[in-house]
Formats: structure tokens, sequence, C-alpha cells
């Protein structure tokens, strides 16, 4: 036999017994039901689980799961309500400047080190150095003291009414073992800190594979109630089809949060599977560019947003993964009856301005690309219009450069949709952001007359009631339009509880972790 | 052989000095806020404007140029703007995957390749009927095919896993390629493990490449059976089959491989869309995330890693075209 012809078969045969031996080898497959291991998908990988630059949901899941703050928001409740988590109970000055906070006794970070004061000057110190995305929150600090291990008094530079609620926050500090900073403070532990924990959180960090999976188990010396999974896997898919494949064929247990109506339509059509739509503070808003020639005037901008049907626009692009509005700030932040918006719907008024204001005028909308929310709902809108006879199409911007465009005059669209969340469920870390020019998600940098002043004082006062004035004035300055409320999304297997009282009210995917349970 | 190793190495440093001019200028040209990208969108101005001196992109646009050429010749390729991490350090993870996969889709072309212009050059109704179900499975885009597979492979027959290049992350090896680890370390599960997660993904990104390279194949063996020296062998008794494969294969190899040369570079284009589809943690998903951040450290590397990787692809293809047929002379 040619040599030549020896080769060609001896390579036909390995690819033979390659194929069929990884063919028949078993797969992972299987249910996960009954496990004490929690399989999740994360779609798409996450930035660095760090407690101090974490500023996207995906990962918060990793950084409360392994870390916990002073205080925290309550767990599976539709108003926000803070409680106690490493303070047991703490105490606010008139002024909204002095906060002391007796500590929970008992607690150990992972290292063994046991948690006290000197904790939390030090995680303070930490946020302030990484001066991340999330280190405003402790910028206000003048001082933080301890009269003993277990009581922290913090001062605050000027008076801040938010603070407790920075505090609270599932961005807020988390509280960091000394010891673990001070044996990893090269580079403020950065690069340590990606992958390794230092917290007192019901998990702890385990294996980490970038890009592929990321693993929690359970930390045996909790102070609280022991977590009913010993392990959690997240494991990193790139796109929900797949996530649904593997969901059915019972690789993974679930998948917390995405913006998918189709793909939620079709789990529901599940039996294996409990599909989850939680209340949530994301609210997504309609800018008007105040640069565009066509919004110069606030009567065409009124106008314009009182022809359009919310209600049918947010129905159509959300589906049941969200629902209409009619308050300025997110639902429950102040009270509704002061909450509402001014502009009244008027079925006469998008033909008026077809041939009037807007007669010849050809309008942009845009949104971030990786929003289907804000896509859907920037579609529905340039169909509405155009149905009218004015001239609107859609323009998607990749994360990356949506708010430098939207910043630039000459390249800013004349319309943009941001689906946001605030940080905290206090009104001012929603105002302040979307609607002042130095907030950072008042995209086209709108000013809006006297809303700062009225912040800044509300925010040494506490008192709620001036925010129905900010809401009554952003509304009729016809430059944003609350659209609607996203709903936070799960998918679970029916073999996993507790998700009904695990969600968190102000990031809309996040789930407590610990409050999870495999079914007796 | 120098002088051919040496014309290489210069084209390979004119091919990534491009590449990373290009990159540059597009990224500058472009809307991209990466200190936005990096900071999160709370930032406040003074940390924006700290971060924006710590990553030098206050400086004139040459200097920052020439501060990134300066990192590269020390083998950095800055940080990561969306994970904050060294992009070194990330492509060190990512390129044994891509690379992995590559090679097992260039294999399984190859092969597929051989078999099917050995059928093409058969007569006969079976033949017109299988070249008309691989030129149609060929003709379809790499992301339908991939669905297509995980679909019957996965859903329907549970052969092959969906996601990921291994079952068990916990593990590892020296060389991050992962079956290559499986047989060093003599975990002779882990590798097939490994190539259970490979079929799927390198499959369907071969299949395109394997039915072209196959078309130019059988034009070559069948203009092969019908020359000279076909007809030399023949009166010297040879089989047919004989003269298939040691003579006409061999000559028919040269502009097949020529072909796989140039298709190298569509190939690697292609993992891009197989690996967001099968969760494959390379070069390919890694880049679709740093494009929509405005990640320029993380596209300027995975582009001087792919530009390097396609040039050194193309002078491998040389050598064994030199090995295959001794009429080709390395310059």
């Amino acid at each position: 036999m040619p040599r030549s012809q020896r080769l060609l078969k001896l390579i036909g045969a390995a690819v033979i017994a390659t194929v069929a031996l990884a063919g028949c080898a078993t797969t992972a497959s299987g249910s996960t039901s009954g496990s004490k291991t929690l399989h999740l998908a994360y779609l798409g990988d996450i930035p660095a689980p760090d407690p101090d630059t974490a500023y996207a949901s995906p990962e918060l899941a990793l950084v409360n799961g392994a870390y916990e703050g002073l205080i925290a928001y309550k767990s599976g409740v539709p108003t926000a309500q803070l409680e106690p988590v490493l303070a047991t109970d703490w105490k606010v000055d008139s002024t909204n400047t002095v906060f002391t906070f007796n500590l929970r006794q008992g607690v150990t970070f992972h290292d063994g080190t046991p948690f006290d004061a000197s904790a939390v000057k030090a995680s303070f110190d930490r946020r302030t150095a990484v001066n991340q995305g999330p280190a405003y929150m402790v910028a206000g600090v003048k001082s933080v003291d301890a009269p003993t291990d277990h009581q922290v008094v913090i001062t605050l530079k000027a008076p801040n009414s938010a603070f407790l609620a920075y505090l609270a926050s599932p961005f807020g500090p988390k509280m960091m073992s000394p010891t673990a900073l001070k044996a990893h403070s090269a580079n403020n532990g950065t690069n340590y800190f990606d992958t390794h924990d230092a917290g007192t959180g019901a998990y702890e960090f385990g294996t980490f594979k970038k890009g592929t999976s990321y693993n929690l188990t359970a930390y045996p010396k909790y102070w609280g109630a022991a977590p009913k999974y010993t392990a959690i896997d997240f494991t990193v898919v790139s796109n929900i089809s797949t996530v649904q494949l593997e969901i059915e064929g019972g690789q993974l247990d679930g998948i917390i949060g995405f913006g998918d109506k189709q793909a939620l339509a079709s789990y529901k059509a599940d039996s294996t599977l409990n599909t989850y739509e939680f209340p949530s503070l994301q609210t997504p808003t309609l800018f008007l560019n105040p640069k565009s020639k066509a919004f110069t005037d606030q009567a065409t901008r009124v106008s314009l947003l009182s022809g359009l049907d919310f209600p049918s626009i947010a129905s159509k692009a959300l589906g049941t993964t969200g629902k209409s509005t009619t308050e300025v700030f997110p639902p429950t932040m102040i009270d509704a009856a002061g909450d509402q918006q001014t502009i009244a719907h008027s079925a006469s008024a998008l033909s008026t301005l077809a041939s009037g204001a807007l007669s010849g005028t050809s309008l942009k909308i845009g949104y971030m690309a990786q929003s289907p929310a804000a896509q859907a709902l920037a579609e529905n809108i340039a169909a509405e219009l155009n149905t009218a006879k004015i001239s609107a199409k859609t323009i998607s911007y990749p994360n990356g450069t949506f708010y430098s465009t939207m910043a630039d005059p000459a390249t800013a669209p004349d319309m943009a949709i941001l689906s946001g969340y605030p940080d905290t469920a206090h009104p001012d870390s929603w105002a302040r952001i979307f609607y002042t020019p130095g907030g950072g998600l008042d995209i086209f940098g709108t000013d809006v007359p006297g809303i700062q002043a009225q912040l800044d004082a509300m925010l040494v006062s506490g008192d709620p009631a001036g925010y129905s004035q900010v809401a009554h004035d952003v509304s009729a300055s016809g430059y944003f339009y609350s659209l609607a409320t996203v709903l936070g999304t799960a998918v679970l297997s029916k073999s996993v509880t507790g998700a009904d009282k695990a969600w968190n009210l102000v990031v809309p995917d996040l789930l407590d972790l610990k409050l999870l349970a495999p079914k007796a | 052989m120098v002088r051919f190793i040496v014309r290489r190495f210069v084209s390979l440093v004119v091919v990534l000095f491009s590449l990373s001019v290009l990159v540059f200028v597009l990224q500058r040209v472009g809307n991209a806020d990466p200190v936005r990208a990096y900071l999160g969108p709370n930032a406040s101005q003074a940390a924006i404007a700290a971060t924006r001196i710590r990553f030098g992109l206050d400086k004139p646009l040459i200097v920052q140029y020439f501060d990134y050429l300066g990192g590269l010749f020390h083998g950095d390729l800055g940080m990561s703007y969306s994970t904050r991490r060294p992009v070194a350090v990330e492509l060190a993870d990512k390129v044994p995957a891509t690379l992995e996969l590559a090679a097992w889709v260039l294999f399984f072309a190859v092969i597929l390749a051989v078999v099917l212009a050995g059928i093409y050059t058969l007569k006969g109704p079976v033949s017109g009927v299988i070249r008309f179900v691989f030129f149609s499975f060929a003709s379809a885009p790499s992301f339908l095919l991939a669905t297509l597979m995980l679909l019957f492979f996965f859903k329907q027959l549970h052969w092959f896993p969906a996601v990921g290049r291994i079952t068990d992350t916990s593990g590892g090896g020296p060389t991050g390629f992962y079956v290559l680890d499986g047989l060093l370390t003599g975990n002779l599960a882990y590798s097939l493990d490994a190539i259970q997660h490979l079929v799927l993904p390198a499959l369907a990104a071969s299949l395109g490449l394997g039915v072209a390279l196959a078309r130019v194949l059988a034009d070559g063996l069948s203009s092969g059976m019908a020359s000279n020296y076909a007809r030399t062998a023949r009166s010297l008794a040879e089989t047919e089959r004989s003269i298939l494969f040691r003579h006409s294969l061999r000559n028919a190899s040269s502009p097949a491989l020529s072909m796989l040369g140039v298709l190298s570079g569509a190939m690697l284009s292609s993992l891009v869309v197989v690996e967001q589809i099968f969760s494959w943690n390379g070069l390919g998903q890694y880049l679709s995330t740093a494009i929509a951040s405005a990640d320029f450290p993380a596209v300027a590397g995975v582009s001087l890693v792919l530009g390097a990787v396609y040039v050194i692809l193309t002078a491998i293809v040389d050598v064994v075209l030199a090995l295959v047929d001794p009429r080709v002379k390395l310059t």
C-alpha cells in the first residue's frame, strides 16, 4: 500500500475515533435538581468584581454575595426599607452630618480577621484611594472615628440626607478585612481583589476563570443563617439562545437578568421553569436635546411629548418586561401624588407639529446598543412619529461611544433614550444624576433652571416634600420624559426557591443569593 | 531559508506597525470615551480628569501613539478600559483558546477537503448528491451552521456540549491548549472532554473552508488524472488508486495549500462569530466585548495578535507548500 494512502487511512481512522470517543463520552448533562450547587448563567463576561470598582449589575452578584456593608436595602419588598447588616443600629444627628453606628459582634472576615470599627475606616479609605465610579459615595466623609471597637462615628464635611442610602446601596461601601487590605496594599490591591475577596458575606470567592466561569462557595463561619446552597457557579454564556438550550438541557438552573422579551415569553411557556418579573427603579427616559434646532422651543418639546402615546409605546416595546409610568421619578421614590408628569396626551399634537414646527425636519433618536429596552422604545417612538408624517430614525451607539456622542453637539442626535436606574432609592440619586449637567447621566447636559439649587437644599434638609417641585419643573421643561419602568427578570428551575424574597429594588437584576434554596 | 525567514519577519513587523497605526487612528476618529468606560457613568469630574492624565490621554496624539508603541516593545499592551486588567494578561488566556480552535478548524477542513475531493472525482449520482449537500451547508453563514449544530448535536442527540472549552474549569495545564494539557499531565479524560467541546465549533467553522478547498483539490485531481504523467504511470501498470494518491494528490495540493493560506484570514474572522455562539473564551469573544465598550488597548491587542497569527500561518503554509511541491522555492 502506498505511503500516502496509508497516511490518509490513518488520518481518517483518527478522525472517526476522535469524534466517536468524544461523542460517546457523557456530556455534562442531566438535571441539577436537588444539587447543593446552583448553576447560573452570566450573559457575557463581567469586569472585575472588586467592591470599589464594580459598577454594573452582573458583577454585583459576586460582590454582594461575598461582601456586606453596614446597612442594606431589604430584599423582596417594593418600597425601599433600610435594614441592619454589619451595623445593628444607627443614629443620625439633626443636621444630617454625624452618623453613629453600633457594629455587629461575632462577625469574621473570610480571612479570619474579626470585624470591628477599624475595618470601617480602612474600607472607606480604600474606596477613596481607588477613586473609581462609586468613590463619590464616601467623598463627603470628613472623619471616621471609633469610640469603641464596636461603634463608629462618621462625620461628613457637609450635611447629606442621602448618606444612609449610599451605605445601603448595592454599589455602596463594603467592609473589607483590614488584614487583607494591608497585605495587598500595592496599587490598592486592585489586581488582587479582582479574584480574591476580603468580605464577611455568606459566600466566598472560589475559582474564577476569567471569561469562562465564576464560583462562590459558602463561608462556613458566616454570622447569619447558613446559605442553603453550598456553592454557586456562574457560567459565562455569550448569547441568550444558548442559555435557553442549556437551561432546557438541565446544565444550568437559570439566569438572572436579561432584557429579551421574546426569550422571556419562551421561558414562560416552559413548565419546568419559574419566570420572575420583579419591581425595580429602572426607568427608561426620553431626553430631548436642548441643542437640537428642532427643540429650542419649549412649546414644540411639550407638544411632541404630548402627541406620543407612551402607554401604547411601552406596551409594544416592553411586553411584560416593563410597564408604562405616569410618574417623573422611579416608582415609590417619592409620593406619587406629587410626582405626576405634567404633559397630558393630545391625539392631534403630532399632526399639528408635522405641518407646523417640525415640517421638513428629520429627527434622530439615539440609544445604547446593548440596551434592548431602549432600542425597542426608540423604534416604537420613531414608528409613531413616522406614522404622523414626522420623519424619524433610530441610531444605535456602542456603549463606549454613547456618552461622548451625546455630549458633542456636532454628533448628538435630537433625542435619546437611556434605560438607567439610580444607585440608591433616595430621590437625590435619581434627580441629581439624570437632571443636572454635572450628574453624569444628564446625557445632553441639560440645565433646567433652579433644579440644582433645589436638590442642594433638600440634600441638607432631608425634606422629601421638595422633590415634588423638582418633578414638576423637570416635566414642564419638556426636556425629559420618563417612559416606563423596566422590571427585573429571572428564570430559574422549579428546583430553586426563594427568588420571590431575594430581589433587589435598586438594582433590577440582583438577587440576594443567600436567600435562594433548593426545593425541599 | 534564511532569506525567507528574514522576509517574513520584515513583513510581520510591517503588518503589525500598520495595524497599530490603523487601530489607533480609528479609535481616535471615533467618538469613544475610554475614561467613561473605565470609571463608570457616575464618576466625578475630578476622577475623570485624573484618569485622563493617568492614561496619558491629555497628551498630543502623536505622543500617545509613540507611548503605546514604546510599551509594545516591552510587551506592555496597556490596560483594558473595560476589565481594568493588563491586556497582555488577558490575551495570555485568550490566545491559546483561539489557536487551539483554529488548529482544529484547519485539521477538520483539510480532512474534509481530501475526503470530499476524493468523492468528487468519482462518477455517479452519489458524488453529485454529496457535492450538493456539502455545497449547501458551506453556503450557509457560520452562525447558522453553528446554531443548527447546537440544535441537532446538543439539544436532540446530547452528543456534545454547547458552551465553553472544558467541563471542569478548576483544572488547567501548562500550555492553555486543553487537549495538549490533558496529554502532558496524563489526564486523558481531560483531553477527551476538551475534544468534546472542540468538535462543534471546529466543525461549524471548518465546513465552508473544507468545501472550498475540496473544489480546488478536486479540480487539480481531475486534471492530474488526465495528465501525461498519469498516462505514463498507467502504461507502467500502476493502479488508478496509486496514481490518484501518489501523484495526482501531491500535484493538486499546491493550489489547495495556497488557497488555504489565503482563507486562513477569513477563517480567523469567522471564529469571532463561532466563539460567540459557543461561548468560547477566546479572542473573538474578547474582541466583540472590547469593540462595544470602546476598549482601544484590548482591540489593538487582539488586532496585533490576529495579524501576527495570519502572517505566521501563511508562512507555515508556504513552508508546507515547498515540502509538498519541489518546484516551489522559499524566497
